[in-house]
């Protein structure tokens, strides 16, 4: 064990002369932290939901369908989740848009509840600015969300229709009716959403997570330095076992990592507002995160052949890991293969941890993300441990 | 042990006792020292190593007894680096056996190492790390501790001529500067065996004689020097026994005086010239009275009988080829005219 920390305390040594250390235990810390507080500290810290103004306008003179549309966008009003003007025409509501008086616009074309009844093709037009594709895309889930329910509406009229012989338009308002009104397994689903994170601890999270794949890549590149300044050569000659090498490697990258991490998620507590909630139970998830962060790291980085290869390899990983594991935003919500593949991260994991320990319930609700964790940090490091050993022996 | 350098005895044909003292040798540097051939510390049997298709090494063996300084001589890409880093035990060999003080070097068996002192090619140092700090790290890996750590770091500091710079960065060292304490980290656990893979590769006259001084040293103190060079003039002032190594093969071994005597009464000519070498040498090679021509970077090399009736053909010769000729030199048979003599090729082609 003495080899082994002497051989971490070299590199520490070597890396706060060079301010490695400096650059990635302090100021990159500071630097995100400042600068995810500067672009979105405003909206992440506001308690102020954001409410966008759609408009809706029908052509289809009192269809059915069309109705309904209306009578479902009322009702979102109504629980505060968007506003809803009526326009009496498409030109109006085109303005409207177009002033940006409107954030988008649905507009419902003439024969749009005959053309549903009789089973032909029938769009609702969906009114958005180019420049505000998040809008545009949150209009058009909606406009999507009700010809889901639409089209499950006819399943259902018909099961209905075949047992009391309803008419096609009676068979649809049937089905609107029950796939309209809330399921009571919704209530359970909103109660889950809440217990996730709020804005500026979500995302505080997942740029910690981030960050920590490029700062657990010290060791791996310390190693590949070590190679190609001949150190590691001298290292080998000495009776140690390489094991004792790169054990040593992997502790330093983990020991930085934590620091690191530890030390964003204080000035994110600061600059950003995030909430930190059950410190010593953070602190596990922020241990075990960092473990798996850096048993991947070094065993993607581990099969480079040179320091500047490593670095890239680090990148890509950084990247693709942080765009599945929703560092950036929760890109798996929803999708079901995403969602899957998240789960080979430790940033999903790290961020469901976090979020099931922001409702309570401390060490026992984050066992599992604790486990898999710690299980993709031993996998992932016995598998380079193994490579790394092969290749120091050629 | 007993039994190992018996046998290293037996196998050398008693080379290492016939040795000459090094003072017999043309040496400036070393003193002469009796060799303590009764103790044989490093044994290497049959190595073999291969990098893909080519075989690097094809059955090396060889012995070095406490206090002898070996030099293995050869010209670049002949295997000495392959050879030196399976001995250190930084590199596996394909097949054969090591063994330092009587324990075998394998894969796993890591306490042996602390037996041997290894000075890689390339100066390796941490640059941000002071010499004293260096010394230290490698000398804790090598087991030194305490009271003894510090005062074999204060030693070696004043043997490399380092003492008065123990504190600063290894970064803002001279070439000569770090190559010395490069080879001062390979002696500070005071191994019984020293490998030296060309250390004064790139150095300074000074810094040179001092490096060489070094050694010399080493081996007067009884370390088994094991020392790789193509410098000729380098083994010839170190080295007690020599073995010629080329294309991965241990061609020849033995004193300097055993080594030349294969060459007989030779004379070595050089020629400093430019032109087609390699056509004039075989033009030349032709002439009765010339045994060997080779081509190096500075022209021609022959090994003659008698240089002196010989010249004038020599010189027709070189006219008729249009060689632009700028020196001629006779010398007596030395290591290279023995290489040359081995292998038709001189060693730095």
């Amino acid at each position: 064990m003495r080899d082994i920390a002497w051989i971490v305390l070299k590199d520490l040594r070597q890396q706060i002369r060079d301010r490695t250390v400096l650059i990635f235990g302090l100021i990159a810390p500071l630097v995100i932290a400042a600068a995810l507080s500067l672009a979105f500290g405003s909206v992440l810290q506001t308690d102020e939901t954001v409410v966008f103004e759609f408009g809706m306008s029908s052509a289809d003179g009192g269809g059915a369908i069309s109705e309904s549309f209306a009578t479902a966008m009322a009702g979102l009003e109504q629980q505060g989740l968007m506003g809803i003007t009526f326009h009496r025409d498409r030109a109006s509501l085109d303005r409207a848009v177009e002033n940006k008086d409107l954030d988008a616009g649905f507009f419902i074309p003439d024969g749009f509840s005959q053309a549903i009844i009789e089973g032909s093709d029938a769009r609702i037009v969906v009114i958005a600015n180019p420049d505000s594709p998040v809008v545009a895309g949150v209009a058009t889930a909606i406009a999507e969300q009700f010809s889901l329910e639409v089209a499950s509406a006819g399943a259902a009229g018909a099961t209905v229709a075949l047992l009391g012989g309803l008419s096609p338009e009676q068979m649809v308002e049937v089905g609107l009716v029950a796939s309209l009104a809330p399921p009571p397994a919704q209530v359970a689903s909103v109660e889950a959403t809440i217990r996730r994170l709020d804005g500026p601890t979500y995302y505080s999270a997942g740029a910690a997570m981030f960050f920590i794949m490029f700062v657990v890549g010290t060791g791996v590149l310390s190693l590949m330095e070590e190679r190609k300044r001949h150190t590691l050569a001298r290292l080998l000659s000495s009776p140690i076992a390489p094991g004792k090498v790169l054990t040593a490697k992997y502790i330093l990258s983990f020991v930085v990592g934590v620091a690191s991490v530890g030390l964003f998620m204080l000035f994110s507590r600061f600059l950003l507002g995030a909430n930190w909630t059950d410190p010593p139970v953070t602190a596990l998830l922020v241990v075990t995160a960092t473990a798996a962060a850096t048993g991947i790291v070094t065993l993607v980085a581990g099969l480079a052949r040179t320091p500047e290869q490593a670095q890239s390899f680090q990148s890509v990983v950084a990247v693709t890991f942080g765009i599945l594991g929703g560092a950036f935003f929760p890109v798996a919500a929803g999708n079901p293969i995403l969602g899957a593949l998240s789960m080979a991260t430790p940033h999903a994991w790290f961020l469901r941890g976090l979020g099931d320990l922001s409702g309570g319930g401390g060490l026992q609700i984050v066992a599992l993300p604790l486990v898999v964790m710690t299980g993709i940090a031993v996998l992932t490091l016995t598998f380079s441990v193994l490579g790394a050993r092969r290749s120091l022996r050629a | 042990m007993r039994e190992c350098c018996l046998d290293a005895t037996e196998n050398t044909d008693s080379q290492a006792t016939d040795t000459p003292p090094v003072s017999a040798l043309r040496s400036v540097t070393m003193n002469p020292h009796p060799l303590n051939a009764d103790r044989c510390i490093l044994r290497v049997a049959d190595l073999y190593k291969s990098y893909g298709e080519v075989q690097a090494l094809k059955g090396i063996s060889l012995q070095v007894a406490a206090g002898e300084n070996y030099g293995l001589l050869g010209p670049n890409g002949a295997g000495k680096t392959t050879t030196i880093q399976i001995i250190a035990g930084v590199l596996a060999a394909d097949g054969g056996r090591v063994t330092v003080c009587g324990k075998e070097l394998t894969a796993t068996a890591t306490s042996v190492k602390s037996h041997i002192g290894w000075v890689p090619q390339e100066v390796a140092l941490y640059d941000r790390l002071t010499a004293r700090e260096n010394l230290a790290f490698f000398g804790r890996m090598q087991g030194l501790s305490g009271r003894k750590l510090s005062k074999r770091v204060d030693e070696v500091l004043e043997l490399t001529g380092l003492a008065d710079r123990a504190g600063d960065k290894t970064i803002n060292f001279s070439g000569g500067m770090r190559r010395r304490l490069n080879i001062g980290i390979g002696f500070l656990h005071e191994p019984d065996l020293l490998i030296l893979d060309e250390p004064t590769v790139g150095v300074d006259v000074q810094s040179r004689t001092s490096i060489l001084d070094q050694v010399a040293e080493m081996t007067r103190q009884g370390m088994a020097v094991l020392y790789t060079t193509h410098y000729i003039e380098e083994v010839e002032k170190l080295c007690h026994r020599v073995g010629i190594i080329d294309h991965g093969e241990l061609i020849a071994e033995g004193s300097r005086a055993e080594l030349v005597k294969m060459v007989g009464e030779r004379d070595r000519v050089l020629i400093n010239a430019e032109g087609n070498l390699p056509k004039s040498a075989g033009r030349i090679a032709k002439l009765d009275g010339v045994h060997q021509a080779g081509v190096t970077n500075e022209g021609i090399q022959l090994l003659v009988d008698d240089a002196t009736p010989l010249l004038p053909r020599i010189f027709e010769s070189l006219t008729r080829s249009e060689l632009s000729v700028s020196g001629v030199d006779v010398e007596e048979p030395d290591l290279e005219a023995v290489f040359l003599h081995l292998t038709g090729r001189g060693l730095r082609d």
